[in-house]
């Protein structure tokens, strides 16, 4: 048990941060068009609709309320602190994970069914949708059977979390905890570790940068003034489209 | 070229950087430096005195008197495996002190032995069977709190008041049966008849100094102070005690069901927000007309 | 004043037979691959039809191109916070059903198949799932179809045309057509680029041609949306959006795009432009009815000193000046005012022009019950019962374009943003240069009349002979006025010839190692 433990919550989430981080990075330097959200909206667009927008706004809220939880675990423990606030926050991430299971499982079903996706669909595509529907499932069981995960998460995961970003990992209430949520967490690593060979790099590129650029964009591939004066250097840089 | 040999240099650097810390800190986590006092203050104490009186658990003194040393580092390690293993004295205890499961300890035969030994140094002077009194820092006692004290254990326990160390309130984890108190959580267990089962001694030493993995890290850095302890203790004592006047709401399906709802609400939501989606294409009347060879 | 130069071109559509044999060069060099099937970066579309993808002009189905609000232009489908609320499912992206299923057909089971009672057949299949399929439409599904009720009549051009008109339209020996073929209009304020969430798509500053860089590309099918065109095609085995490059490759070794090169009726010019890009948001947030004028507004003169001098403070080589001057472009556009750009409503300032056909217009209708017009008829000739008759006289000079078969606001809704006033000047002198050339070549015609119909439309005979050689007899070089891309100055347009030494391949290059 103690080596499955220490694989799972020492070696594991640091095999996945290093995979992550180097994997994404090579993969963004080397095979850049290769980035890319893959969406299969061109070849069916009626069905994805109940499925990708549930999905992704579900997601996105989840995964940024366990990084506030991580981040910011007093102010979410002094949210909390009235019981009307932890239950209107409780009900809240239970009403977005509902909203985002369903939402997976009929883009799985979409995938496994239509035969215009079926030939976009890789098995990895296929690998990330399971272990996203399992580690949501845990996810919602924890949230109904071991309630007000969102205080004891910032009290005992933000903890565990900080100590293995600080190089220090303490798993010992970890290995306490009841099996579903070690596996949620062991998952969720999983899935970290997994993101650089998927299509899961696109959060990544999430365009924000397009709402502080101006509207059109014209690139010269060298500088027009420049390159027109025989008294300038001849440049080895490479043109700036390229 | 020279950039990105430079880069995989980088790479290389950090990974390494990365690793060579994992080593450092794995062995300290697998080979701690503790004392035999250290590793009882840390986990024995919540649960068992030497030599003044019993808690949750017996009192260790003289211990090593009673029982052999390959038993007692048998039962520290997995109490519970003994117990269903039919061994009698293990069976004996556990029935003796209302079937409370004594946590699986992760130590050592040498961490173990340190704490034997030091239970053994700590053996002296008389068994004394009656404890210390929980008192407040007024001087008030547990059998004097009424109605006030309770209300303030109340509060801390929903967490209506903060704990004065910033630790989270008892009901993430635990649930309370009572008519002024909301659905606590299922992490951890219920604590309605706590004093029952543990004793009001039993329950303040924990609450002081929690023994259980998970509780002692969310309590590690935010101590639960003295006076704390002794609101939440004098709360639970009278929730154990008005539990069978009150007809508390069982906890119920409404969180279940309000995710469903509010589910079907969101997903209403969504089809309103894009309801002028383009929903099928501009063909679709001549396709559905064609006839079909497939 | 920020001069720029653009390539950009006229499509003559009086000369357009609806051959596709652009459609064919294009598709043969670019988009034969998975994925592009269904791209036809340049397609040719019957009007009045519904085109490729279907009603890509009804904006109230695709949301593309800008709109003008209190006085400035946002876009109508996307832009930066609709853009990105609706990146997880764009509510108005067309579908593959819009266009059509790619297919091809079993040709070997026309070879292999054994000996059997029936002649075998070589079914279709699907270019996506591979799986045999009902073929329900087509890249050119409408082609001369004018007239039918699924694709003539849901024309979104037909709009603001009373109902009388539109019956006129489809009457069977009334009916009229043209052909309409599109590429990328490489747009001054194109909609693609600014939808672009993750900036992928840019104009380039040398020669104005809008591309997509396929690296940065990451599929939120904003282009597509936007572009109201719909010349954004979105390919979905790669995961990228493509478009119309105007064969910048091509283009920049002096060769002309392989759609206009083998145009058969020879109707493509292409030549460059010089642009004010300082105006453009000016021009692209006029009125309605000035969007035209505001447009060829800032245009610049190349003969002029000060654009001169300004463009060549803005690094614009004496070669591209040349080529300015040249262009046949300017004259269609600017000296004649004969082309006017395709939907100028939709304020992507499109440069690509379309000289409106007159050949559909020119055998207009009259009431006929006056026995002058049965006396016209040759008396061996049936004498019609109907009270209308096709006159396809010069006789009455501009009557013809007035009372067109093929109602002027129709030619309006495609060319001037639903403004008869911007066609008929243009009908007008292109008739008045046949007046005049038949008045060279023939001599049938009165003197006085000839001066009249050009007096007119405010055309010299000079001007006439002009436009007469540029419309007929032009060669070549005369019609694609390709400015040098000046490799020498910049080694390569994409590249630097150094860093890419010793590399190999087409398409992605790597260093020729032995090996894994």
């Amino acid at each position: 048990m103690t080596i499955l433990n220490n694989f799972l919550f020492i070696a594991l989430p640091y095999i996945a941060l290093i995979v992550f981080l180097i994997g994404t990075i090579y993969r963004y330097k080397s095979k850049k068009f290769k980035y890319s959200s893959l969406s299969s909206e061109f070849l069916e667009g009626r069905k994805l609709f109940w499925g990708s927008v549930p999905f992704h706004y579900g997601i996105v809220f989840l995964f940024f309320g366990h990084l506030t939880a991580f981040l910011f675990p007093r102010e979410v423990l002094l949210w909390n602190s009235h019981p009307v606030r932890l239950l209107i926050l409780e009900v809240t991430a239970f009403i977005f994970g509902i909203t985002t299971f369903v939402g997976l499982i009929h883009l799985f079903i979409r995938r496994k069914t239509n035969p215009r996706v079926q030939m976009v669909t890789n098995k990895m595509d296929l690998i990330i949708e399971v272990l996203l529907i399992a580690e949501i499932f845990l996810g919602l069981w924890i949230a109904y059977g071991y309630r007000w995960g969102s205080s004891w998460f910032a009290s005992v995961l933000s903890p565990y979390l900080i100590s293995v970003f600080t190089l220090n990992p303490q798993i010992e209430p970890i290995i306490n905890l009841p099996l579903v949520i070690q596996l949620h967490i062991a998952t969720a690593f999983l899935i970290v570790l997994l993101i650089p060979f998927s299509r899961l790099v696109h959060f990544l590129v999430f365009p924000l940068s397009y709402l502080w650029r101006p509207y059109q964009k014209v690139i010269w591939n060298w500088n027009r003034k420049k390159v027109r004066n025989p008294r300038s250097v001849w440049s080895v840089n490479k043109s700036r489209n390229n | 070229m020279l950039y990105t040999s430079f880069k995989n240099y980088n790479e290389k650097l950090l990974t390494f950087t990365i690793l060579l810390s994992l080593i450092f800190n794995l062995s300290e986590f697998l080979y701690p430096q503790s004392a035999g006092e250290t590793t009882f203050k840390g986990i024995c104490q919540a649960c068992h005195t030497i030599g003044k009186g019993r808690l949750v658990g017996p009192d260790l003194i003289n211990i090593q008197d009673l029982r052999t040393e390959s038993w007692l580092i048998k039962f520290i390690r997995s109490s519970q495996s003994m117990v269903n293993s039919g061994d009698a004295d293990a069976v004996a205890i556990f029935n003796e002190y209302n079937k409370t499961i004594m946590p699986d300890q992760n130590l050592s035969d040498a961490e173990i032995k340190d704490v034997l030994s030091y239970i053994k140094q700590q053996s002296t002077g008389a068994v004394v069977t009656e404890v210390q009194p929980i008192v407040l820092s007024t001087g008030l006692t547990l059998e004097q709190a009424r109605d006030n004290e309770f209300t303030i254990g109340r509060k801390i326990f929903s967490g209506e008041q903060r704990l004065t160390n910033g630790g989270p309130a008892c009901i993430s984890c635990h649930n309370v049966l009572n008519d002024e108190v909301m659905s606590g959580g299922l992490l951890a267990l219920d604590l309605t008849n706590a004093v029952t089962r543990l004793g009001v001694n039993g329950v303040h030493s924990i609450i002081s100094s929690p023994p259980f993995p998970v509780m002692k890290a969310a309590y590690s850095n935010h101590l639960v102070t003295s006076d704390e302890s002794f609101y939440l203790t004098a709360f639970l004592k009278n929730a154990d005690f008005v539990v069978s006047l009150q007809e508390p709401a069982a906890p119920q399906q409404i969180f279940l069901y309000a995710g469903i709802i509010g589910g079907a609400v969101l997903f209403g939501v969504y089809g309103t927000i894009w309801w002028n989606r383009k929903r099928k294409s501009v063909n679709d009347s001549i396709f559905k007309r064609q006839l079909k060879s497939i | 004043m920020d001069v720029r130069s653009q390539i950009s071109m006229v499509f003559h559509l009086d000369k357009c037979i609806g051959c596709h044999t652009c459609s064919i060069a294009c598709k043969n060099i670019w988009t034969d691959r998975k994925g592009a099937e269904y791209m036809w970066w340049n397609n040719v579309e019957t009007k009045p039809g519904t085109g490729y993808p279907s009603k890509w002009e009804d904006q109230t189905i695709y949301r593309g191109g800008w709109e003008k609000n209190n006085g400035s232009i946002s876009l109508k489908g996307s832009g930066k916070f609709k853009g990105l609320a609706n990146i997880f499912h764009n509510p108005y992206l067309p579908v593959i059903d819009d266009y059509y299923e790619p297919w091809t057909y079993k040709y070997l089971d026309l070879i292999e198949s054994p000996e059997l009672d029936d002649q075998p057949v070589a079914r279709p299949v699907s270019l996506i799932t591979g799986k045999p399929i009902d073929i329900k439409a087509g890249p050119n599904w409408d082609d001369d179809l004018s007239g039918t009720p699924d694709y003539a009549r849901n024309d979104p051009n037909l709009e603001n045309l009373s109902p009388a008109e539109q019956e006129a339209m489809f009457q069977l020996e009334k009916m009229a057509m043209f052909y309409l073929p599109r590429i990328c209009n490489h747009c001054l304020n194109p909609a693609c680029v600014a939808s672009c969430p993750s900036g992928a798509i840019y104009k380039r500053g040398e020669d104005g041609i809008v591309l997509i860089n396929q690296n940065v590309c990451r599929a939120w099918r904003m282009c597509v949306t936007a572009c109201p065109y719909k010349k954004s095609y979105y390919n979905w085995h790669t995961g990228k959006s493509e478009k119309c490059i105007l064969c910048y490759p091509r283009l920049e070794a002096g060769l002309t795009p392989a759609c206009m090169h083998s145009c058969v009726g020879r109707i493509r010019y292409l030549g460059v432009m010089l642009y004010d890009a300082d105006r453009i948001h000016e021009a692209a947030s006029a009125d309605d009815n000035h969007l035209i004028e505001k447009q060829l507004d800032i245009i610049l003169d190349p003969f002029d000193e000060k654009v001169i001098a300004a463009a060549k403070a803005n690094g614009i080589a004496d070669s591209t000046l040349l080529a300015a001057q040249n262009s046949p472009i300017y004259k269609f556009v600017k000296e004649w005012g004969l082309a006017l750009p395709l939907h100028p409503e939709f304020r992507t300032l499109p440069m690509l022009f379309y000289v409106p056909p007159l050949l559909p217009v020119m055998a207009s209708l009259s009431d006929a019950k006056n026995g002058a017009q049965n006396d016209k008829l040759n008396p061996i000739a049936k004498r019609w019962d109907d009270n209308w008759l096709y006159d396809t006289s010069t006789e009455e000079l501009w009557g013809t374009i007035e009372k067109a078969r093929f109602p002027l606001q129709y030619m309006a809704n495609l060319f001037g943003a639903g403004d008869t006033s911007k066609i008929s000047p243009i009908l007008k002198k292109m008739m008045a240069v046949r007046i005049h050339r038949r008045s060279v070549t023939v001599g049938d015609l009165s003197a006085e009349k000839v001066n009249s119909a050009l007096t007119d439309t405010g055309l010299s005979p000079e001007q006439a002979d002009a436009i007469y050689a540029l419309t007929s007899l032009a060669k070549f070089d005369e019609r694609f006025v390709i400015p040098p891309a000046h490799r020498e100055q910049a080694i390569e347009m994409l590249e630097s010839t150094a860093d890419e030494k010793g590399s190999t391949g087409f398409g992605f290059k790597e260093r020729p190692a032995r090996g894994v």
